[in-house]
């Protein structure tokens, strides 16, 4: 059973971001890049594929089960959103705002404390803890989120466009970040409008006009099973 | 002189003069994989080449095993010629695309089959794509390599999302025509 | 209660090495508030975080009451944070839409009280900060001084050793903060705890028994009184502010160390 599987998606709320159709499965340990122009629909996956949004038609299952039916409380544990643009209240500190957001979901302070420093201390932003986030550089904003993510102990990591806007010798340190998640066993799924943002991916698909397209046929399935049999292989 | 061999094989004593044997083994070494050589004397001769048309000159003779072998370093109209050189490819590379291009178009009298090229196009870009160029960290490159490294990488992955962006575009022209009724049945995909 | 010897702590970014902490050395007797100041950024809460046994030193050691506090295991650190460690943040971390009562409560309910003890524990810490008319206030409906008094009351009911403090007063007018400065201060020195006291506040840090100034990663003692200003490398016995005696000596950080 997958960790993640999008079921025939289709999503029609915004209607230059509409999907069409979209199945997708994301085992653990894998990193899977969605490449997608402006208005391709790929954030929409990624929030649907979160639980952020439910989707028109179609379902998402994590661990078999209906994202919809578990509600906001799985979300925060299983799946760790990367949400880029949040703008936190001023004067708080890096390391608050990821203690704030355990302690919301009913985390002690003791244990939030505890896990926002492994975060932060994990992805090379233990520098950053006490800067508020106006005082950030870009890539740090990114690596920031990623931790914030990360101190619910997800076994899915979602983060659209992550190296967005960040200066190119830095970008390739975030993908390597990334793909040292996944090596660890935490699916990744991200997304990409450009080519250079695919470093260390194990797949990558691309959506053209809310349709996904790169995955093998299904009656090239032997194939599959060499590709997978592969990656099980390291 | 057209052969990317000379050209590069100029390159190499400009990057630093050396004698043949060391030019040779240097070649092998950075450019075995995307310049394959059946064997040495390809470098003599290009070697007499170049100093023939003045890119490069002897300075003096080493003594290897008693005999003296002539140790090349190029001239400033070698290197104004070499520079030069990589300027003109970005046109070699935009005749190739061009070309490739051309030959994918001989599918547009039937948009169903095009469109399907362009699938199997896609498909293909996106097998390896995120592991073009991914090396783990610690893998042991020195520097100058780990620079080379990087900049391939980056070419190669700005050329998959090139070339993706353009895959949309194609796909969109070639899907107009095939819905502006061109009355072929639909290809099986 | 508390020693720290030539600690250090880098953070490694991409682009650069950080020196958060650069050999710092402190003592900290039981019932002593001791203040340490210092710009944003400047190490203070890694400081914090290195005695709190959540982040690991490069280099010297950490004893709280003789114990390396560096090599505890996890079960260890969370058992030190939960029963020897008191915690007050800018940040205040309540729960939203959760009463006072039932936030302060909280540390005393994970440690594995139940409901009623632990609320019964929590209030007379509530009305000691003055929150008496509060209990079952939500911190939406809370000032901020109030909501950081329900923090600072959440940190004391699980009785400490040791409080950490950052920045506590960061969000409170000046009248608060010396109210919650004092009001550590005297816990301090009722219950024998140490209270770390973090803080770009100049007249908070006044109120303590001992001042330093971290700067470039190293403590400096801070001249807050007219007393001239000292050589940092020399170590000196300082003049206790406050009445009290004290066991503990003071030790300055380190260029004379290395």
């Amino acid at each position: 059973m997958s960790l993640l599987e999008l079921d025939r998606v289709g999503s029609s709320r915004s209607s230059c971001a509409a999907l069409e159709d979209v199945s997708l499965t994301i085992d653990a340990g894998e990193m899977v890049v969605v490449w997608g122009e402006r208005r391709s629909g790929r954030s929409t996956l990624l929030r649907i594929a979160a639980g952020i949004e439910p989707p028109d038609r179609g379902v998402v299952r994590c661990h078999g089960r209906d994202l919809t039916e578990r509600g906001a409380e799985m979300l925060g544990d299983e799946i760790g959103y990367c949400r880029l643009g949040f703008r936190p209240e001023r004067g708080v500190t890096v390391l608050d705002q990821l203690i704030s957001s355990q302690i919301a979901r009913k985390v002690s302070q003791e244990a939030a404390l505890t896990r926002a420093c492994k975060a932060l201390e994990r992805v090379g932003a233990g520098a950053c803890s006490q800067l508020s986030a106006k005082d950030l550089k870009t890539e740090e904003t990114v690596i920031v989120a990623i931790a914030r993510a990360l101190t619910g102990d997800p076994s899915l990591v979602i983060v659209d466009e992550p190296t967005i806007g960040v200066d190119p010798l830095r970008r390739d340190d975030i993908l390597r970040l990334l793909r040292s998640l996944a090596d660890e066993g935490i699916a990744i799924l991200a997304s990409a409008g450009e080519g250079t943002a695919l470093l260390g991916a194990d797949r990558v698909l691309s959506l053209d006009k809310g349709t996904l397209r790169g995955e093998l046929d299904p009656d090239l399935a032997p194939v599959t099973e060499l590709e997978r049999h592969r990656r099980a292989r390291g | 002189m057209t052969s990317p061999v000379n050209w590069t094989i100029l390159g190499l004593v400009i990057e630093r003069p050396s004698y043949g044997l060391e030019l040779a083994n240097r070649f092998q070494r950075v450019y075995a994989d995307v310049l394959p050589l059946s064997g040495d004397s390809h470098v003599y001769s290009a070697l007499n080449m170049l100093q023939g048309r003045e890119m490069i000159e002897i300075v003096s003779r080493t003594k290897v095993d008693r005999q003296p072998k002539p140790h090349y370093r190029a001239t400033p109209l070698g290197v104004s010629s070499y520079e030069d050189w990589l300027v003109e490819q970005i046109d070699a590379q935009t005749r190739t695309q061009e070309l490739w291009v051309r030959q994918l178009a001989i599918f547009a009298h039937d948009p169903h089959v095009a469109l399907r090229m362009l699938d199997r196009y896609e498909r293909r870009f996106l097998k390896d794509a995120g592991s073009t160029g991914y090396k783990p960290a610690g893998s042991g490159l020195d520097s100058r390599e780990e620079l080379i490294d990087g900049l391939v990488a980056e070419q190669r992955r700005v050329a998959v999302g090139g070339m993706l962006s353009w895959l949309r575009y194609a796909r969109a022209r070639f899907e107009a025509l095939a819905g502006s009724g061109d009355g072929d049945e639909p290809a099986r995909t | 209660m508390l020693e720290l010897e030539s600690v250090v702590k880098h953070y490694r970014g991409a682009a650069e090495e950080v020196r958060a902490v650069d050999g710092v050395s402190l003592t900290i007797a039981p019932g002593e508030m001791c203040a340490v100041l210092g710009p944003s950024g400047s190490g203070k809460t890694t400081l914090l975080l290195l005695i709190a046994a959540l982040l690991k030193p490069e280099a010297g050691t950490i004893r709280y009451r003789g114990r390396e506090v560096s090599s505890f295991s996890e079960s260890e650190t969370s058992q030190y944070l939960l029963r020897d460690v008191g915690f007050v943040f800018q940040g205040f971390h309540l729960m939203p839409r959760v009463s006072a009562v039932d936030n302060a409560a909280r540390k005393l309910i994970i440690g594995g009280l139940g409901l009623r003890e632990a609320q019964a524990r929590a209030i007379p810490w509530l009305e000691r900060v003055g929150l008496a008319e509060r209990l079952e206030h939500t911190p939406e409906t809370l000032s901020g001084g109030e909501r950081q008094r329900v923090a600072i009351a959440r940190a004391l009911a699980g009785e400490p050793r040791l409080i950490l403090a950052d920045e506590p007063t960061g969000n409170l007018d000046s009248a608060r903060s010396h109210e919650i400065v004092q009001l550590l201060g005297s816990v301090a020195r009722e219950r024998e705890a140490g209270v770390l006291l973090v803080t770009h506040d100049r007249e908070a840090a006044g109120l303590a028994d001992s001042c330093y100034t971290l700067r470039d990663g190293q403590l400096v003692e801070d001249a807050l009184e007219e007393e001239v200003e000292e050589a940092p490398l020399q170590a000196l016995p300082s003049t206790p502010r406050s009445p009290h005696s004290r066991e503990g000596s003071l030790r300055f950080g380190a260029s004379s160390d290395r």
